[in-house]
């Protein structure tokens, strides 16, 4: 009876797929208000935009590798590491994982056609490529932007023409994020197939329902902070010039109620992910179902009350500064909570070993490390001293690529068959992973070393007597394996799209309704639901069929179709 | 993955034997009791971190190891656990409890690093003003300044009065203590202790602009009877000792100097009228490392001659320009400047 288990038969092809043909080209994806082209435009071009970040932060290792000679000057350097960070977070982690894999994603796991208004979903797609072309568009105009992404007053006043660019185009993207998280609200809480109540839908929603939330209050208070920069560089105010009675500290408070948030903005979909593969690749449900969506949320609540933490030597008054201590550390514990409902996930299951598992586990062992190293930040006295060193540097980058970017990757690899209907090559995987981790730690690691013995951040250079010399080299190599194993994946993509094996609606035995239906999906999505009975309706079916229960049967499964019973 | 337990026993190793002289760190040697204070508080944050991180990933290496299953696809799904909430309810308390542990012997040890010692007599305030790209300190109400040298007595409790004329800076020694932002516009106040002589290295932590890597300067930390020497003889406004008496070489440099105005910047020893107080005091410049604000090695005259010859070119951004020296007359001032010993 077990053999029923299995999944259909992959058969090797080289026919294009019929769902994903450009049977209309170009004006179709022009034009298009489906989700899931949205979904894969927001994915395409976010990783064009990946490898813009990308070489501008192997430009950053280059320039730190050559102290003593190196290729920029200290104008072009801050450039350099502003488009790096501007465009790896507005332009990569906050769209690929809301805008892209949000966008494909959600609408098919709540069992909808498609997002509440489709065409301001298009909308806020289409805000994004001006708004990239403007940031970037600083070089050609005698500067870009070059007062870090933080873009600090008075600094930021002062910088060249690029800034102003570059602070309208962060606006866009923020409009860009408004609108599109008021969708996924308005789709989310509507929307949601019959049965399919809050405490079922997968912890991915969960996930995208919070960051909704966080993006819709935050983001306001950027564009406020962003625009009164605007209009100290073009219209002659006053807001952050001490000599006209302003005050410089006020931005930090507006840019850091922002982007506090956004860090959980970063963090909380891929969160939400691993959720989703590490049930699927341990054939267990999550351990502690309603503690991992609460906390969640209270991530999401608690993320409001900690942003003066970046904030530490600016001379807040102590009792604000213990305040802020006492509500960072308690946001580490619905973080600790996840991972370790995460590991009681793993505990006890069959781990299959396949890339989006192996991601996965890169994601939670380097989170751990991106998570302790900002309990050291917390510690108001022990940040005086680390605050603004590479030992920060480390720490975000922990948290933003040890822990966002490995959860992407999991997240492309585990739903490479349904977007494109064909399997990713493992082995490929395999080396990409391997080449990652190891590259990843030889970058960031280090780092931690750097700050504690006092190298600042964003120097374009440091006398050779400090000794930062050799841990910066190994740096700098590291970061271009990490590089290296990016060509792997690239690679692997590419090949596997067009010549991958067929995969089947679902070659995981997953849990989510995204797999019932045919890879890729039709335009309409389903042709017809299941009622939903938990939080992992196709292993439901799966038990139904196994159990001889006449009324699912397993054609059903296979051809995207499965009929609702009437209940 | 494995590669990741290594890495705090790495830390510990690092931070104690590679770090060179010049860049040793405040936490395994600390210059100042407060310093002395944050590097406690480090090590305590260090074993706790150490613990937990050993545990966790301990925990999440070993089910990776155990539960694997080598099969393609499982016939037979494993237990369906869906939680345990004594559990959860567990692992919820044990980190709070030790974080709130923390927050409390923080919260304690802050009290004493804000203390400003105002009613001791024997205080020293300093005040501290950056700018785009150099440091100006100025020492109690003695009217003594000094730039790129920091200069401390050991041993006396010191008030850092941190303000900026232009963009925000960030005022930092990692030995002694830091950092504290530099903010046009505002006044912050940091207190500590030195409790170590010699020479520390000093910088701007807060990005500034294009010389914000070059915003650097040396700390002398001296016992106080060399420090009071030290202000009384910029007070007498006397050369410093070993300075050229303004005959020899200042002879020849002395037109060329008055002629493009170094004075309105610069105290030149030796040079009647040179007074301005924009630049370093030159007084000793020969027997400085490092000039420009720290952003110059200073290995001998050609290093000193191609800085004036063009400093914008040296250290973007700075202040100093480029006032068209010939290259002879630069060698002329160079010749003089390297008589201040």
């Amino acid at each position: 009876m077990a053999t029923t288990l299995a999944p259909p038969p992959a058969v090797a092809t080289t026919h294009a797929l019929p769902h994903l043909s450009m049977r209309r080209g170009l004006g179709e994806w022009l034009t298009t208000p489906d989700h899931k082209k949205i979904g894969i435009m927001y994915m395409f071009s976010t990783f064009i935009f990946f490898l813009v970040g990308g070489l501008a932060a192997l430009l950053v290792r280059l320039q730190l590798a050559l102290p003593e000679a190196p290729p920029f000057n200290g104008e072009l350097y801050n450039q350099i590491f502003t488009v790096h960070a501007s465009v790896m977070i507005f332009l990569f982690i906050i769209p690929f994982g809301i805008g892209g894999l949000g966008n494909y994603l959600v609408p098919l796991m709540i069992g909808a056609r498609d997002m509440a208004f489709p065409k301001i979903n298009a909308l806020s797609f289409w805000m994004i490529p001006p708004a990239a072309i403007m940031m970037l568009s600083g070089f050609f105009t005698g500067g870009a932007a070059d007062a870090g992404w933080t873009s600090y007053p008075p600094l930021s006043v002062r910088a060249p023409f690029g800034q102003s660019l570059w602070l309208v185009a962060v606006i866009i993207l923020g409009t860009s994020s408004i609108l599109g998280s008021i969708n996924f609200l308005v789709t989310i809480l509507n929307m949601r197939t019959p049965g399919m109540t809050m405490h079922r839908v997968p912890l991915f929603v969960w996930a995208i329902l919070t960051t909704s939330f966080i993006q819709l209050v935050a983001t306001p208070a950027l564009a406020a902070a962003l625009l009164m920069v605007l209009a100290d560089r073009h219209l002659g105010t006053h807001f952050f010039d001490p000599n006209g009675g302003g005050d410089v500290v006020g931005y930090q408070h507006g840019f850091w109620f922002y982007s506090h948030p956004a860090v959980y903005i970063m963090i909380l979909p891929y969160f939400g992910l691993i959720s989703e593969t590490l049930q699927v690749f341990s054939r267990k449900p999550i351990f502690g179902y309603k503690a991992v969506a609460y906390s969640t949320a209270a991530i999401g609540v608690l993320g409001f009350l900690v942003w003066a933490h970046h904030m530490f030597t600016v001379g807040l008054p102590i009792i604000s500064q213990s305040f802020f201590m006492l509500m960072t550390m308690l946001i580490a514990i619905p973080t600790g909570i996840k991972i370790f409902n995460w590991a009681g996930t793993l505990w006890g299951g069959h781990l299959q070993f396949k890339a989006p598992l192996l991601f996965s586990l890169g994601f939670l062992t380097m989170f751990v490390i991106g998570g302790l190293s900002g309990v050291y930040s917390a510690v108001v006295p022990v940040d005086y001293e680390l605050h603004d060193t590479y030992f920060v540097v480390a720490h975000i980058h922990y948290v933003l690529f040890g822990g966002s970017v490995f959860a992407l990757f999991a997240g492309i690899y585990y739903w490479f068959p349904k977007v494109s209907g064909r399997l990713y090559h493992e082995g490929l995987a395999a080396w990409h992973f391997w080449l990652m981790i190891i590259g990843f730690n030889m970058t960031f690691f280090p780092m931690h070393i750097l700050g504690v013995q006092g190298m600042q951040r964003r120097i374009a250079t440091y006398p050779i007597e400090t000794g930062f010399l050799p841990v910066n080299v190994f740096e700098t190599v590291g970061a271009f394996l990490l590089g290296f194993s990016m060509l792997i994946f690239a690679w692997n993509a590419l090949v596997s799209w067009r010549r991958g094996v067929v995969a089947g609606n679902d070659p995981w035995l997953a849990n989510t309704l995204e797999w019932l239906t045919t890879s890729p999906p039709p335009a309409y999505n389903f042709a017809s639901l299941p009622r939903i009975r938990s939080e992992r309706p196709l292993r439901d079916l799966r038990q139904a069929a196994l159990s001889g229960d006449g009324r699912q049967s397993q054609p059903a499964l296979e051809s995207g179709h499965a009929v609702a019973p009437a209940d | 993955m494995r590669r990741a337990i290594a890495v705090p026993a790495s830390i510990l190793v690092l931070a104690g034997t590679a770090a060179p002289t010049s860049a040793q760190s405040w936490v395994v040697a600390p210059a100042s009791n407060n310093a002395e204070i944050v590097s406690q508080l480090f090590w305590f944050t260090l074993v706790l971190a150490t613990i937990v991180f050993v545990l966790v990933e301990g925990l999440l290496i070993y089910s990776s190891l155990r539960f694997r299953r080598r099969a393609p696809l499982p016939l037979r799904e494993p237990p369906q656990i869906h939680g345990n909430t004594r559990l959860e309810v567990m692992w919820a308390t044990v980190p709070a409890l030790i974080l709130i542990g923390l927050f409390g012997i923080t919260v304690t040890r802050m009290g004493e690093l804000s203390q400003l010692p105002v009613n001791d007599p024997n205080t020293l305030r300093i005040s501290v003003t950056g700018q785009q790209f150099q440091w100006t300190f100025g020492y109690g109400d003695t009217g003594v300044t000094s730039t790129e040298t920091l200069h401390i007595p050991v041993d006396r409790p010191l008030i850092f009065e941190v303000t900026s004329k232009d963009v925000i800076h960030s005022f930092w020694v990692p030995e002694m203590y830091g950092k504290i932002d530099a903010n046009p516009g505002r006044i912050n106040r940091i207190s500590y202790t030195a409790q170590r002589e010699g020479t520390f290295r000093g910088v701007c932590a807060e990005l500034c602009g294009a010389g914000h890597a070059q915003m650097l300067f040396r700390v002398e930390a001296v016992p106080q009877s060399d420090f009071q020497q030290w202000i009384d003889q910029q007070r007498s406004g006397a050369p410093p000792p070993g300075a050229a008496p303004g005959g020899g070489p200042a002879g020849a440099a002395q037109p060329i100097i008055a002629a493009k105005g170094c004075g309105t910047c610069h105290v030149i020893p030796g040079v009647p009228g040179a007074a301005g107080t924009v630049g370093p005091n030159l007084g000793g410049v020969a027997s400085r490392t490092r000039i420009a604000g720290g952003a110059v090695p200073n290995n001998g005259p050609d290093d000193l001659k191609r800085w004036i010859l063009n400093p914008p070119a040296v250290k973007s951004g700075t202040i100093m320009p480029n006032t068209g020296l010939t290259d002879a007359e630069a060698s002329t001032v160079v010749a003089f400047l390297e008589t201040l010993k």
